[in-house]
C-alpha cells in the first residue's frame, strides 16, 4: 500500500471518514431513493411510502404518448450507436496513427461535439435543419446524436488501441492480410472490450440527451427525455418517478453486463 | 518485371508515401463530416451574429451592452459556475484523497459508487433532487420531524436548489481525474517528508497538497467550463429564478426566433469557455514558478 | 525456393534525421544474413523497408530482380518473426499457424495438414490447441517461426526474435534456428544487437552504424579482419593502438605489417585479448610483435581471466586466458613488469580517424 510509510491512526482521520461518507450519501441516496418513492401512492411521492402502488408504472405503460416517446428514444439511440461506433472506430484508428500537429488538430476536431456547450450545437443544428426541412425528423435527430457520441467512441476505442501492440497488425500484413483485413481479423477481436464499452456509452449518451431533442425532436418523433423535460418544467409528474426507476435499473444493469463481460476477457489475457 | 529506372523511382516514391499516410487519415473522414454537420452550423450562426440588416455590424453585441439584463445574466452564470466549482472542490478533494488512501478493493468499490451517478441519466438525477427538495419532500419532512424548522422551507426553484443539483452532477467530473492525478504523485515524496521528521499533517500541507494542486486546478476548470454551458439542471431546479446564458440562448431562439441575439450570446459563451483554460494555464504556470 | 535480395542506395529520413544513408547490400539465395548494430543504427528501419512498413525516400529493393517497394506489405510474400512474436492471443496455436493459409484461400483440410507439418518442424505439433498465453517464451518463439514459414515464403525476416528469452534458452534457440535455416534453405535476414548471436548463426554479418553499413563479411572475417575502429570495438573486445608512422605517436610495428594493397593514412593495430601471448624473456622473434608493459589489474571471471597491461606510452591492452590451474599459477601479479606479444598472423591493421 502506498500509504504504508506514514501511519496515521484511524481516529485522527475520523473527520475525513465522516465528510466522505456524507459525500457518498449525497451522491447515491438521491438516485436510489427514487425507486421506493416511485411505488408511493401519494402524488407527492412520500418517503417512506405509506402505501405501495404500481399506478405510476401503469400510467406509463398505458400511455401511448409516453410509450411512443420511449420507442423513439430507443430507436434513435440504437441507430445513432450503429452509426457512431463504426465511424468513431475509424476515427480512433486514424487518430492513433496520426503524429505531431495532425494529431493535435484531429483530436481537437473529433472531441469538438463534447467540447462546445450542447445548447450552441443544438441551436446551430436547429438553424440548419430548418433550411433542410429536417426538423422533427428521425434522420435529423439521429445525425445530431451520432455526432454527439463520436467523442466517447474515439476516447474509449483510442484507449484500447493505445494498449494494442501494433506489431500484431503488421504481423497479419506480412502473413498476407490487407490493412482492412488485418484490422478486422486481428485488431478488432483484441479491442472488442473497448468497442463494447463504446457501444454502451454511445447508446446511453444518445438516450440521455435532452437539449438537442428540445429543438429538433418534436411532433411524432418526440424523445422520452424531451417529454420528461417539458413535463417537469410544469409540474412534478409522479409518472416520471416510474420512468426514472426503470432508467436507473437499466443503467445499473448496463454496468453489471459490462463488468461481467470484462471478467472472462481479463482471465484469458493472463 | 524489371526494376524501375532511377528517375522514375525518385519521383514516384514520395508521392506514394503521402498517399499512403492520407489513406490512414481517411478513416477519420466520416467522423469529421458528422462533426461538421453538428458544429458547423453554429460557426455559421456565429458569423451571422456580426451581420445586421445585410451588412457587417456589431448591432447584436451593442444591444447586449445597452440592455443590462444581458449583463446580469452573464454575471449570474459566472457566479453560479464559480460557486458550484468551489463547492465541488471542497467536497471532491477529501473524497479523492480518501479513495487514494483506501486499500485497493475498497477503493474499487468507492470508485464504483462515484461511477454510478456518472452512468445515470442527467434528467433522472435532476428529477430526484426536484422531488427531494419539494415543499413536502423528504428533506422538509425530516427537518420538521427533527424540529429544526416549524414550517417547510422553500428550497425548490431557488438558486440553492440549482447549486445542489449541479454539484451532484459535477462531483464525478472532479473526483475521477483528481483521484488519477493523486495516484500519480510519487508516494516516496511523502515518505521522504516523514523520514525527515515532518508530522503527517505537515507533510500533507507542505508536500502532498502543493503537488496535488495542478490536478485540482484542472478538475476545477473542467467543472467551471461545463457549468457555464449547463442548461437542463439549472433550468429545472432553478425553476425560472435562475437564468443562465444557455437558458437565455434557448429562450431567444425558441420564443422569439431572435437568432442574432442568441448567436451573439453564444459567441460570448464560447469565448469565455475557450479563454478560461488559457487564463488558468497561465495561473498554473505562475504558481509553478512561485514554487521553485 | 530461396530468393536473392538486392538493396540499392536506400535512404530514409525521419523528420530530417537520416535513419538510412545510402545503404546498398546484396544477399544471395539461401543466405543467412544478419544486420548487426547498436540501437538507432538503422538495422530495424532497413528490415521494415524490406517488410513494407517503412517506405524509403529513395532507392530500390529487388527480390529476384523484381522491385518490391511498389508492393504493399501483404503482397510481398515475406515471412516475418517479430521481437514480441506478435502471436494472436485470440487464436489457438494451430489457428495462428493456419492464418496465412486461410488468407490464401487454402482449404480447411489442407490448412490443418500444413499447419501440423510446420508445427512439426519446430517440434510443437502436440500443442496446436493451446492458447498463446499458455506457452512459454521458447514455445512462442517456435510458433512464431512456424507461422512465418508455413506459407513457404522465399524470404524470412527476423527482428531480434530471441531478445526476450533468457541467456541459456537464447543460446539453444540460436543453434536450433541455424539448423532450421540449413534444413529449410530459405533466405533469412536477421536483425540483432547481440554480436555473439550474429557470429553464431550467420553466413554473413552486416555491421551498421548511424544508418550506414560499415562492413559486410563472414563472421570470421568480421571478427578477425575488421576494417574500421567501430567494427573492431563493437564486435568482441579489442584494444586499438595507433601505430607510429610519419612522426605520429604510437607503437612501433615491423614495417612489413603496413605493406598492404593500400597505404592507410592513420594506421592502428587491433589487438584481441585472447590472441596476446606472454613472452618469457626470450629473444624477439621476427613473427611476433612485442610490447613491454606493467600489469595494472588481474580480473578473475570464472571461465577466463583478464589481465590489463599498461604500455610505456600510456596506452593499454588486455589479454585473456582460460583458467586452467597451470595458467593461473604462471600469471604475473599486479604491478609486475612483463613482455607480451602478438603474432603477425593475428595482427590486423585498420585506419582510424587522425
Amino acid at each position: 500500500m502506498s500509504n504504508a510509510a506514514i501511519h496515521v491512526p484511524h481516529s485522527h482521520r475520523a473527520w475525513l471518514y465522516v465528510l466522505v461518507s456524507i459525500v457518498f450519501v449525497f451522491l447515491l441516496v438521491p438516485i436510489f431513493i427514487v425507486i421506493p418513492m416511485s411505488f408511493s401512492d401519494s402524488k407527492y411521492l412520500e418517503f417512506p411510502p405509506e402505501a405501495l402502488t404500481l399506478q405510476w408504472y401503469r400510467t406509463f405503460f398505458g400511455s401511448n404518448e409516453w410509450l411512443a416517446a420511449a420507442r423513439n428514444s430507443l430507436s434513435v439511440a440504437a441507430v445513432a450507436t450503429l452509426i457512431s461506433v463504426p465511424v468513431g472506430v475509424g476515427a480512433a484508428y486514424a487518430l492513433n496513427e496520426a503524429r505531431g500537429r495532425l494529431f493535435v488538430l484531429l483530436r481537437f476536431f473529433l472531441l469538438l461535439p463534447q467540447l462546445i456547450p450542447v445548447v450552441l450545437a443544438a441551436i446551430g443544428v436547429f438553424f440548419l435543419y430548418i433550411r433542410l426541412n429536417l426538423v422533427n425528423t428521425f434522420a435529423g435527430i439521429v445525425v445530431a446524436h451520432s455526432a454527439l457520441c463520436i467523442p466517447f467512441v474515439v476516447i474509449t476505442v483510442g484507449a484500447g488501441l493505445k494498449t494494442f501492440d501494433k506489431a500484431q497488425e503488421n504481423a497479419a500484413r506480412t502473413l498476407g492480410a490487407s490493412r482492412l483485413r488485418a484490422f478486422w481479423d486481428v485488431t478488432v477481436p483484441q479491442i472488442r472490450l473497448s468497442i463494447i464499452a463504446a457501444v454502451i456509452f454511445s447508446f446511453i449518451t444518445s438516450f440521455d440527451e435532452v437539449v438537442i431533442g428540445l429543438f429538433v425532436a418534436g411532433g411524432s418523433n418526440t424523445l422520452l427525455t424531451r417529454l420528461m423535460f417539458l413535463s417537469l418544467r410544469d409540474q412534478l409528474d409522479p409518472v416520471i418517478a416510474a420512468i426514472s426507476s426503470i432508467l436507473i435499473v437499466i443503467s445499473v444493469l448496463a454496468i453489471a453486463v459490462f463488468v461481467a463481460l470484462q471478467r472472462p476477457g481479463r482471465e484469458a489475457a493472463r | 518485371m524489371t526494376a524501375l529506372s532511377i528517375s522514375e523511382r525518385a519521383t514516384a516514391r514520395p508521392r506514394r508515401e503521402a498517399f499512403y499516410r492520407a489513406r490512414t487519415s481517411a478513416a477519420a473522414i466520416p467522423a469529421i463530416v458528422l462533426v461538421i454537420v453538428m458544429v458547423g452550423p453554429f460557426v455559421w450562426l456565429a458569423c451571422l451574429s456580426f451581420v445586421s440588416e445585410g451588412h457587417l455590424s456589431l448591432a447584436n453585441y451593442q444591444r447586449m451592452i445597452d440592455n443590462p439584463s444581458y449583463w446580469k445574466i452573464i454575471v449570474a452564470t459566472f457566479q453560479l459556475s464559480a460557486i458550484v466549482s468551489i463547492l465541488t472542490v471542497i467536497l471532491g478533494y477529501p473524497t479523492a484523497y480518501l479513495i487514494k488512501l483506501l486499500p485497493p478493493r475498497l477503493a474499487t468499490i468507492a470508485l464504483g459508487c462515484v461511477l454510478v451517478p456518472f452512468w445515470t441519466s442527467l434528467l433522472v438525477r435532476t428529477y430526484a433532487w426536484m422531488v427531494l427538495l419539494q415543499r413536502n419532500g423528504v428533506i422538509n419532512d425530516a427537518l420538521i420531524a427533527l424540529h429544526i424548522v416549524d414550517t417547510p422551507l422553500r428550497m425548490a426553484n431557488t438558486m440553492g436548489a440549482a447549486v445542489v443539483g449541479m454539484v451532484h452532477i459535477m462531483l464525478p467530473f472532479l473526483i475521477l481525474p483528481l483521484y488519477a492525478s493523486m495516484k500519480a504523485i510519487d508516494p516516496d515524496l511523502t515518505r521522504a517528508a516523514a523520514g525527515l521528521g515532518a508530522s503527517p499533517t505537515r507533510s500533507f500541507f507542505q508536500v502532498f497538497l502543493p503537488l496535488s494542486l495542478p490536478g485540482v486546478f484542472a478538475g476545477m476548470i473542467l467543472v467551471f467550463v461545463l457549468c457555464l454551458g449547463f442548461y437542463v439542471t439549472p433550468q429545472l431546479l432553478g425553476g425560472g429564478n435562475v437564468v443562465t446564458i444557455s437558458m437565455k440562448i434557448q429562450h431567444n431562439v425558441a420564443m422569439y426566433a431572435d437568432w442574432g441575439a442568441a448567436s451573439a450570446l453564444g459567441v460570448i459563451l464560447l469565448l469565455a469557455i475557450a479563454l478560461i483554460p488559457l487564463v488558468a494555464k497561465a495561473m498554473g504556470a505562475a504558481y509553478a514558478w512561485r514554487m521553485r | 525456393m530461396a530468393s536473392s535480395i538486392d538493396i540499392r542506395s536506400i535512404a530514409k529520413h525521419f523528420g530530417g534525421v537520416p535513419a538510412l544513408d545510402d545503404v546498398s547490400l546484396s544477399i544471395t539465395p539461401g543466405e543467412f544474413l544478419t544486420l548487426l548494430g547498436p540501437s538507432g543504427s538503422g538495422k530495424t528501419t532497413l528490415l521494415m523497408c524490406i517488410a513494407g512498413f517503412v517506405q524509403p525516400d529513395a532507392g530500390s529493393i529487388l527480390v529476384d530482380g523484381n522491385e518490391i517497394l511498389t508492393l504493399p506489405a501483404h503482397r510481398r510474400n515475406l515471412g516475418m518473426v517479430f521481437q514480441s512474436y506478435a502471436l494472436f492471443p485470440h487464436m489457438t496455436v494451430g489457428e495462428n499457424v493456419a492464418y496465412p493459409l486461410k488468407l490464401r484461400g487454402v482449404s480447411r483440410a489442407e490448412r490443418e495438414r500444413r499447419a501440423r507439418e510446420a508445427l512439426g518442424v519446430v517440434q510443437m505439433d502436440g500443442l496446436k490447441d493451446r492458447r498463446i498465453n499458455q506457452l512459454s517464451g521458447g514455445q512462442r518463439q517456435r510458433v512464431a517461426f512456424a507461422r512465418a514459414v508455413v506459407f513457404e515464403p522465399a524470404i524470412i525476416l527476423m527482428d531480434e526474435p530471441l531478445s526476450a528469452l533468457d541467456k541459456r534458452l537464447r543460446e539453444d534457440m540460436q543453434i536450433e534456428l541455424k539448423h532450421l535455416h540449413q534444413r529449410l534453405g530459405r533466405t533469412i535476414v536477421y536483425v540483432t544487437h547481440d554480436q555473439k548471436e550474429a557470429l553464431t548463426m550467420s553466413d554473413h554479418v552486416a555491421v551498421m552504424e548511424r544508418g550506414r553499413i560499415m562492413q559486410v563479411a563472414s563472421p570470421r572475417d568480421i571478427y578477425e579482419r575488421p576494417t574500421s575502429e567501430f567494427v573492431a570495438r563493437f564486435i568482441g573486445d579489442a584494444a586499438v593502438l595507433p601505430i607510429a608512422v610519419d612522426g605520429r605517436d604510437g607503437i612501433t610495428v615491423p614495417p612489413r605489417l603496413l605493406d598492404g594493397p593500400r597505404a592507410l593514412p592513420c594506421p592502428a593495430l587491433v589487438v584481441r585479448p585472447e590472441k596476446v601471448e606472454i613472452l618469457d624473456g626470450e629473444a624477439s622473434h621476427p613473427d611476433v610483435i612485442g610490447f613491454d608493459g606493467e600489469v595494472r589489474e588481474v580480473i578473475y571471471q570464472g571461465d577466463t581471466i583478464l589481465v590489463f597491461v599498461k604500455l610505456p606510452d600510456g596506452q593499454s591492452l588486455s589479454l585473456r586466458r582460460g583458467t586452467r590451474h597451470t595458467v593461473l599459477k604462471s600469471l604475473p601479479a599486479r604491478g609486475e613488469k612483463l613482455r607480451v606479444g602478438l603474432r603477425m598472423e593475428d595482427a590486423c591493421v585498420i585506419g582510424v580517424a587522425g
